[in-house]
């Protein structure tokens, strides 16, 4: 079609290329209220939820130890391996690798500690209902730092005795850390285990005591975790310009990127799941993904992380808790349904915030980028390992464009957290 | 052909105001829809209504069971996106005459266009004569929710299915 070149044909074609630009894209659809409604609840990130079961959670004293702790390699039997190992700051708190990697490689995908701090249950699997007691597993993991308890206590006591014992109280004398064994801890599931016979030798005084600074190494760095929470991304700016009516809002925001957030709040229905401003219901589901490579069985993961935290020595209401259960602190634990069956090969919803630079993606990691994560979301293939697919999935209709959704994705990223945060500080 | 031109530019400046403004969502509570909700098959999720009320607003559900035994009606805040919430429930026969002695009462939740339920295992516990509390509740999805109260008495088992908007809302607007 050829347009007539006439003075009003040229103004009206200008007129026209204006208003494109001004929305970035001249043919979008207004949002509709629904739909506003829905983008304006998915933004801006959360402010801190208030930890109940750990009373230090916003003392900056621990998070200043728990940020050394953090990044901390003498807090692992070779001395090799901190938390950092597998969450650097640089890759928003994740490794770059499908499985993670300590001593060992882990079946499971190193998460993302950013916005992980309002979560009710964390992990993968949910088998742990704090920040501070997560901390705890991966040190005494035989596959991540492979330490034991007692180690850390004398490791707390030789190099932070003075930090500690300003916040937490005291630690057990030189002479009660020297006479603690070399290696000792608890492995219900071992009892024969040397480090499992060396704490059953302890008096109950030193394992009580030794459990304490142990649950403190975890309280300090939940209080350091909670300095990184998910700052605002593009997709914010967009959302906050349409909050305020700004009628320039599609500048904040590309063309692809939008498209992308309307089939993720729409047609996609990806909101569904991911939810909230974090971008996920903290929900567990079963996608049916593929097996991941290298992993030998299958994983049942919240049909078993549901069972392990309402026994966790850490979980909410136990003596190593601040939290009062009478106070009404641990209604999350106390009404989780242990029984859900579709709890079965489910795994938690994980934020979407920062998504693009924490690949690879889903609990093993089975997808190493967002075009393969979206991909999968198309045609869904093959069948859950155990249990049965989410039954509220649905195939990506063919109408939505996988380049736009990626583009919406790629919105959700933020700036790190304030760099003094970023390494093992002062 | 000049005036479609200028009208398609005008358009568009439309769709760049109109997409601004902040919807204006009703602070009215969902209205009670007695009777039973058709089950639908795995239906497309759709979006929450414009009138989905704000988390916070009274919310009172309320009508006559199925078989027509019992009437209840359903009192809570409208609960926070993924937040645990309680009901307070009221349940007489039809004829508004107190319930036997030893009625139970369970109070659930399901999404019937996802095909699933809550996660959280609710208690409902008796609150007073014809009254019961449940707590533990939580829906961690927007959109429909059916609420379910199956009432047994001896004056016959019977269900209200309640119909819920569950606002998008995880933090307050």
């Amino acid at each position: 079609m050829t347009l007539p070149r006439t003075p009003l044909a040229t103004a009206a074609l200008v007129l026209l290329s204006l208003s494109a630009a001004a929305c970035g894209q001249a043919n979008d659809t207004p949002w509709t209220a629904p739909e506003l409604r829905l983008i304006l609840s998915l933004s801006p990130p959360p402010a801190l939820a208030y930890s109940a079961g750990n009373r230090f959670a916003d003392d900056d004293r621990a998070a200043r130890l728990g940020q050394k702790l953090f990044f901390d390699k003498g807090l692992s039997r070779s001395g090799q391996i901190a938390c950092a190992t597998c969450h650097e700051p640089a890759r928003f708190f994740t490794d770059g690798r499908a499985r993670a990697k300590g001593v060992a490689e882990t079946n499971r995908n190193a998460p993302t500690v950013m916005g992980t701090q309002n979560l009710p249950f964390v992990f993968h699997d949910g088998r742990k209902d704090s920040l501070w007691a997560q901390a705890l597993g991966p040190l005494e993991s035989d596959a991540e730092h492979a330490f034991d308890r007692t180690a850390a206590a004398r490791h707390l006591a030789a190099s932070y005795r003075t930090e500690y014992e300003a916040i937490f109280g005291s630690l057990p004398s030189q002479a009660e850390i020297a006479a603690l064994p070399a290696q000792a801890r608890p492995r219900p599931l071992d009892s024969t285990h040397p480090q499992a016979r060396a704490w059953a030798a302890m008096a109950e005084p030193q394992r009580s005591a030794v459990t304490r600074a142990f649950v403190n190494i975890g309280k300090a760095i939940e209080a350091y975790e909670r300095k990184l929470l998910p700052r605002p991304a593009p997709f914010d700016a967009y959302a906050s310009a349409l909050r305020r009516g700004d009628a320039d809002a599609a500048r904040m925001l590309d063309a692809p990127a939008r498209q992308g957030l309307r089939a993720f709040i729409g047609a996609g229905g990806c909101v569904n799941c991911h939810n909230g401003p974090l971008l996920t219901d903290m929900a567990f589901h079963n996608l049916g993904l593929p097996p991941a490579a290298g992993v030998i069985g299958v994983d049942g993961g919240r049909s078993v992380g549901a069972d392990q935290v309402r026994r966790d020595e850490f979980r909410c209401g136990t003596q190593w808790s601040d939290a009062t259960p009478t106070a009404g602190a641990c209604q999350e634990l106390h009404y989780l349904n242990p029984q859900f069956e579709d709890f079965l090969g489910a795994f938690r919803t994980p934020t979407l915030r920062n998504v693009a630079r924490t690949g690879p993606y889903m609990h093993a990691g089975q997808f190493a980028t967002l075009a393969e994560v979206v991909g999968f979301y198309q045609t869904l293939p093959g069948r859950a390992q155990v249990g049965h697919r989410d039954l509220t999935l649905q195939r990506l209709p063919g109408s939505v464009q996988a380049q736009d959704l990626v583009a919406f994705l790629e919105s959700l990223t933020g700036p790190l957290p304030e760099p003094r945060w970023l390494d093992p500080g002062g | 052909m000049r005036v479609g031109v200028v009208a398609c530019g005008a358009c568009a400046v439309l769709a760049c105001t109109r997409a601004a403004p902040m919807p204006s969502p009703t602070a009215t509570a969902t209205p009670a829809t007695p009777g039973a909700t058709a089950v639908a098959d795995a239906a497309p999720a759709a979006s929450p209504q414009p009138s989905a009320a704000l988390p916070g607003t009274a919310v009172e559900l309320g009508g006559r069971s199925k078989a027509g035994k019992y009437t209840a009606t359903l009192r809570f805040s409208v609960p926070k996106l993924g937040e645990l919430f309680s009901t307070n429930l009221r349940v007489t026969l039809a004829s508004g005459a107190a319930l036997p002695d030893g009625a139970t009462v369970t109070v659930d939740a399901t999404m019937p266009e996802h095909r699933h339920g809550m996660m959280t295992q609710p208690a409902t516990t008796v609150a007073g004569p014809g009254l019961w509390r449940t707590d533990g509740m939580k829906l961690h999805m927007q959109g429909r929710w059916v609420f379910a109260v199956d009432v047994s008495s001896t004056a016959g088992d019977d269900r209200l299915e309640l119909p819920f908007e569950q606002p998008p809302e995880a933090t307050p607007p």
